[in-house]
């Protein structure tokens, strides 16, 4: 499946909506394939919007402007990192179990 | 080269490439209305280009990513798309009245029609763009700019009286509650600000190869550089408000905006000033040629530079080309020289938070410039900036309507 | 959001696929730009985690206005075993010509630019 299929799609947990896929995590701990380990998916970072996340300062070290930083921070406030585990399925809609974890979203 | 010497050059070159036609029209227009009472607007953009270059100039050095890259990254593609079209139209804009100027000042050197002249200057354009090496060319270009130095010897040479000039620096009795004084506010903003300068500055820094330990000299050229260039055009604004705001001139023709130069300093000076305007027209159309190459290539993902050889960025090269012929495209359908250029600076002012937007925010990422992070207070001055450059974007179209660009 | 746990996992070296890779400028082995990252490929059967199998080149600067993405024949792949090194741009084990999207620079430089007297030579 492609990533730009996964983007944006809605997530469900026990029906209700949850949010939408903004990102997808990987480690680079696994097995090397060529010069770089290939990337295995840790989680689906899962937030309100995605346009609001494009600029990362929910989730990076960056923090500065500080100002900026505040303004994109509140409006992702509500993003989240849900492990592999936790995710069902990705057809369709991306479900999730019940007793999901949330984790942070950051880096 | 000695380091010294490098650093003198460099500041040279900023200075004498720093006024473009924008500037030229601009300041002499604002000089024969307001004389150099809004020395303040062109303090204010000085400080916000130094600024912002060096920011960008920074996270080229440090991370190899280009302005337009870092656009499209941080904004995602279709945003970048927009701001690309955006940026695109504008440098083009300028590019018009870059050539359309060089042509003006041909005619008045030689009394050759300017139509004449437009073709040359595109074909010269292109070639030292095609054959010149990149350092070569700025510094040519940017020492021979330096002859706009004869506008500040008219200034003095003028006898101007320093009451008047110490009050209208302060901006007493400016007109605040005129349109018009605002419009041209903005208009002043965007010829000391415009856009392209950004992307050349950020991908001039790879083509410089410049690194890590490059960042002061980046620090000095633009420091020092700028703020001379911000003299040069306050002098042309002095000049004017002397001799053409008496005379109750609209300046609307190229021979008004050295008109003082001759009035001060004879056929002579006049000379002079008209190699200056060639030169500084000349070097900003080797700019904005090659700017309009730097975003389109780097937003697309294709290899850019003068640093490769044409056969080696071919798309870069091309594009170019292209640019050259639109531009040459719209002269020759009679338009105006100064209008383009006066429109050129109104649509810079809109476009300018989307260039500097994403500059700002790259500057203080970490994955780009690793420990090189802004400071505290270059991140306070970037967030008034863009907050005063977002009021101008949003104001100077409306400006333009309702005060029919600055009557 | 900051209070919520840390994933164990996110101690090692992480990537966000849309932060740190999608966007981003592809590079060929001498770190000259090749095309942008616009997909990734995800095998989602892959045991015991799903792992990124390749990336996917540009081919057009105007895909970002397309809603979707080509059909599957139509994209550009690079098997993830060709990545060297993930930085602000993504760093490929390849060289130019082998990688497909490069057709319109070959074209524009056999041509077009190419022809040009002086064009194959450095101005440096």
């Amino acid at each position: 499946m492609l990533l730009s299929d996964l983007l944006d799609r809605p997530v469900l947990c026990d029906g209700t909506a949850v949010g939408k896929v903004i990102d997808a995590r990987f480690t680079l701990t696994g097995r090397a394939s060529g010069p770089l380990a290939q990337p295995q998916l840790l989680g689906l970072v899962v937030g309100r919007r995605r346009g609001a996340a494009f600029l990362g300062y929910e989730r990076r070290t960056t923090n500065r402007p500080a100002v900026i930083n505040r303004f994109f921070a509140w409006r992702q406030r509500r993003s989240f990192l849900v492990d592999w585990g936790d995710v069902l399925r990705v057809e369709g809609v991306v479900e999730l179990s019940p007793d999901f974890t949330r984790w942070s979203a950051q880096v | 080269m000695n380091r010294y010497l490098a650093v003198a050059l460099g500041i040279l070159t900023a200075v004498g490439g720093f006024v473009d036609a924008g500037d030229l029209v601009t300041n002499a227009v604002v000089g024969s209305r307001y004389g150099v009472s809004l020395a303040w607007v062109v303090v204010v953009g000085v400080v916000g280009i130094t600024l912002y270059a060096h920011m960008a100039g920074k996270v080229m050095a440090l991370s190899g990513r280009a302005t337009f890259e870092v656009i499209r990254e941080r904004l995602g593609p279709r945003a970048a798309l927009v701001n690309l079209g955006a940026s695109l139209v504008m440098t083009l804009m300028t590019l018009t009245a870059e050539i359309g100027g060089m042509a003006l000042a041909m005619q008045l050197l030689t009394g050759i029609t300017p139509a004449v002249w437009f073709g040359i200057a595109a074909v010269v354009v292109w070639l030292v763009i095609w054959s010149v090496k990149f350092s070569i060319m700025e510094n040519v270009a940017g020492l021979l700019g330096l002859t706009l130095i004869v506008f500040t010897v008219s200034f003095f040479a003028l006898d101007p009286d320093w009451t008047v000039i110490r009050s209208q620096l302060m901006a007493r009795h400016a007109p605040v509650h005129s349109l018009s004084y605002w419009y041209y506010v903005v208009a002043l903003f965007g010829a000391a600000m415009t856009p392209y300068e950004v992307f050349f500055f950020s991908s001039g820094a790879a083509e410089e190869h410049w690194g890590k330990r490059d960042l002061a000299i980046s620090r000095v050229n633009a420091g020092v550089g700028f703020p001379l260039g911000g003299l040069l055009s306050l002098s042309i604004a002095g000049c004017a408000g002397m001799v053409l705001a008496a005379r109750h001139v609209n300046v609307d023709k190229m021979s008004e905006v050295v008109m003082p130069v001759g009035s001060a300093l004879g056929v002579v000076g006049l000379t002079i000033a008209l190699v200056g305007i060639l030169a500084a027209t000349t070097g900003a159309a080797l700019e904005t040629t090659l700017s309009c190459g730097y975003i389109l290539a780097q937003y697309a993902g294709w290899p850019w530079g003068k640093r490769l050889r044409p056969a080696s960025a071919p798309q870069f090269h091309l594009v170019m080309l292209v640019c050259l012929l639109i531009a040459l495209g719209v002269l020759a359908t009679g338009a105006d020289p100064i209008k383009v250029t006066e429109f050129s600076v109104v649509f810079s002012a809109v476009g300018l938070p989307l260039t500097y937007a994403p500059v700002l925010i790259v500057a203080n990422d970490p994955d780009y410039v690793g420990e090189h992070v802004n400071g505290r207070v270059v991140n306070g001055f970037g967030v008034v900036y863009l907050g005063v450059l977002t009021v101008a974007a949003v104001a100077a179209v409306p400006l333009m309507i309702v005060t029919g660009m600055g009557q | 959001m900051s209070d919520l746990p840390r994933h164990p996992g996110c101690d090692g070296a992480v990537i966000d696929a849309s932060l740190h890779l999608l966007d981003r400028t592809a590079l060929d082995n001498e770190g000259l730009p090749v095309s942008v990252i616009d997909d990734l490929e995800i095998d989602f059967e892959s045991k015991p985690q799903p792992v990124i199998t390749s990336l996917v080149l540009s081919a057009s600067i105007f895909g970002p206005l397309y809603r979707g993405h080509p059909p599957s024949f139509r994209l550009y792949r690079v098997p993830w075993r060709s990545v060297s090194d993930l930085g602000s741009g993504i760093r490929l084990a390849m060289e130019r010509d082998d990688i497909e999207t490069t057709w319109t620079e070959r074209w524009l430089r056999s041509r077009l630019i190419g022809r040009i007297p002086g064009g194959r030579h450095a101005p440096e």
